[in-house]
């Protein structure tokens, strides 16, 4: 019973990391047709602002440096968009894609040369690798705020795009960027506020690798994006409920697969995920909560 | 109030509209007429600044607006009610007409509007809170239209608000374009059929293959014969 809640627990919270992951690329890829693939170097961004401030201004007070970290990725999100994508807006969505990696392999080159290949610690998340006992439940940290943080972000969310005019703006051009222009909202903001979101996303989830793995290191974002972009295609490309639902099936099947492969088999978990995903895809190739490809007009 | 002069525009080699000019003027309901692919859609599209024109001067107002985008000639009193009404889908009626108030910041204004299309199309209140794809045709061309007009423009361009429309459903809005002029909004009307636009149109403009063939008042149009055979397939009188 107590190794069932444990590994519900484990699996819930793992999940909600994939799904803020998930949502923050469906978000950007929903408004623009952009796969972010620099989105977990976001998280790698989000993770040394987080060390340069605890190691080299020597401040440790986690109420100080969690924002640090949630902040840093929305500006770097948005700076993104601005230096990086924003020039290549008109182009064929490949352009894009490119773009994304190659700012993925600058900012992985850039932390390699200023802060070298060592992974450095950020020794100041000790209370969230804590546990809480209930009952003779132990339950870490980590996982309860994990878990309650992204069912707040995920409300939020709602809120925010069903009740503001912007939100509703994203909803509207995530299927029709010009009529949403015809009624004087600009395209830039919209997408901006789409970055501003995804970095959001990010540096919640910034944290909380964080706190899983202790350090960083310039390939950290590697694991993340991986993640989310599985999670992304588990529950539709470009569906914002299919992100959350992906990101949650994604969590509970790595887990329950933990808990059932025997030890020596341990590391194929990967590899049977993605098989199962490649069955998904073949019964259902626009994932659980996608729309068939349309080819029709789409402008 | 309104002036497009000698405006083209060009996909990759395909010169869709060449040197076409118009002039809209304060209170009238003007359409532009031509058959299929005459290149209507791309025009109105080029004014409104949602494809590039490759030449032309447009003025609004006194005002040139040659080099303003969309978002700008919308605060400035444009709009466009597109071709295939383009409804937002996804959104409910209630979303789509607050998306069509997004320039302004006046709730009160905002909610006394909304009250009026309601008002005006009953339906549009019965499935106020439902997604606007589950509305027929002839309904999402008033949520459209409705839409466009709670930014309060002073000049709309309609782009074929009959198409695909029930004869009855187009009588109703044809009627409501008449009553939108006595509330003070001029009118460009696309049509591909000349028929009964003309018959409460002031003036009438005539495109095919891209360059503009005729220009004159609908009584002028509806005794040319010769144009309306050649351009519009049907009889004059
Ligand atoms: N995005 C585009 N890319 C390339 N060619 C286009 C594009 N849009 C329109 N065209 C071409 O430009 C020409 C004019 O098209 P347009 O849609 O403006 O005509 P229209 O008068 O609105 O026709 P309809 O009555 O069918 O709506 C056509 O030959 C069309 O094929
Ligand atoms: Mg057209």
């Amino acid at each position: 019973m107590e190794y069932l809640l444990q590994q519900s627990m484990n699996a819930l919270s793992l999940g909600g990391e994939y799904a803020l992951l998930a949502l923050g690329l469906a978000i950007v890829f929903s408004v623009m047709g952009l796969v972010n693939f620099a989105h977990g170097d976001m998280i790698t961004f989000g993770g040394y602002a987080m060390f340069l401030v605890a190691a080299g201004m020597g401040i440790a007070n986690p109420a100080l440096l969690l924002p640090v970290g949630v902040l840093s990725v929305v500006l770097f999100a948005m700076f993104l968009e601005k230096v990086a994508f924003k020039p290549v807006r008109g182009a064929p969505p490949t352009t894009g894609m490119l773009t994304a990696f190659g700012v993925s392999i600058l900012i992985q080159n850039v932390a390699l040369i200023f802060v070298g290949t060592r992974a450095k610690s950020v020794p100041t998340m000790d209370f969230l690798i804590s546990n809480v006992t209930i009952g003779s439940v132990r339950i870490p940290v980590v996982q309860i705020l994990e878990t309650a943080v992204t069912v707040i972000a995920i409300a939020l969310l709602v809120v925010f795009l069903r009740r503001t005019t912007i939100g509703m703006a994203m909803r509207a051009a995530a299927r029709d960027v010009s009529t949403v222009r015809l009624m004087g909202v600009r395209a830039d903001r919209v997408i901006a506020t789409a970055f501003a979101i995804s970095g959001f996303l990010a540096g919640l989830a910034t944290v909380f690798v964080l706190a899983r793995r202790g350090a960083v290191d310039p390939f950290m974002g590697f694991t993340p994006v991986l993640k989310a972009f599985v999670a992304a295609v588990i529950g539709g490309f470009g569906s914002l409920p299919g992100a959350v639902i992906g990101g949650l099936v994604l969590g509970v099947a790595e887990v329950m697969m933990q808990v059932v492969l025997p030890e020596s088999m341990a590391g194929f978990r990967d590899a049977f995920i993605f098989t199962a995903v490649g069955v998904l895809l073949l019964v259902r190739p626009q994932g659980i909560l996608g729309e068939r490809p349309d080819f029709g007009e789409k402008s | 109030m309104f002036k497009a002069e000698n405006v083209s525009v060009s996909y990759g080699p395909i010169r869709a509209v060449r040197d076409v000019s118009l002039t809209v003027g304060e209170g009238e309901i003007v359409t532009l007429l031509g058959p299929n692919g005459a290149g209507k859609s791309s025009l109105i599209s080029a004014i409104i600044g949602l494809v590039p024109k490759t030449g032309g001067r447009i003025a609004f107002r006194d005002e040139d607006v040659t080099v303003l985008g969309t978002e700008a000639l919308v605060c400035r009193g444009m709009t466009v009610t597109p071709e295939g009404r383009r409804v937002f889908a996804e959104l409910t009626v209630a979303e789509n007409l607050r998306l069509g108030a997004a320039t302004r910041g006046d709730p009160d204004g905002i909610a006394e509007d909304t009250e009026k299309f309601l008002e005006m199309f009953p339906i549009l209140r019965r499935r106020f809170h439902s997604a606007a794809k589950y509305l027929s045709g002839g309904e999402q061309q008033m949520l459209a239209i409705s839409r466009s007009l709670m930014s309060r423009p002073r000049f709309l361009m309609l782009d074929e608000p009959s198409l695909g429309l029930a004869p009855r459903i187009v009588d109703q809005i044809f009627e409501f374009l008449i009553q939108l002029r006595t509330w003070g909004v001029t009118m460009l009307v696309v049509e591909q059929n000349a028929g009964e636009v003309l018959e409460f149109a002031d003036r009438a403009y005539v495109l095919a293959s891209g360059a503009m063939q005729f220009s004159g008042t609908a009584e002028d149009l509806r005794q040319s014969g010769g144009v309306m055979e050649m351009y519009l397939g049907l009889e004059g009188h």
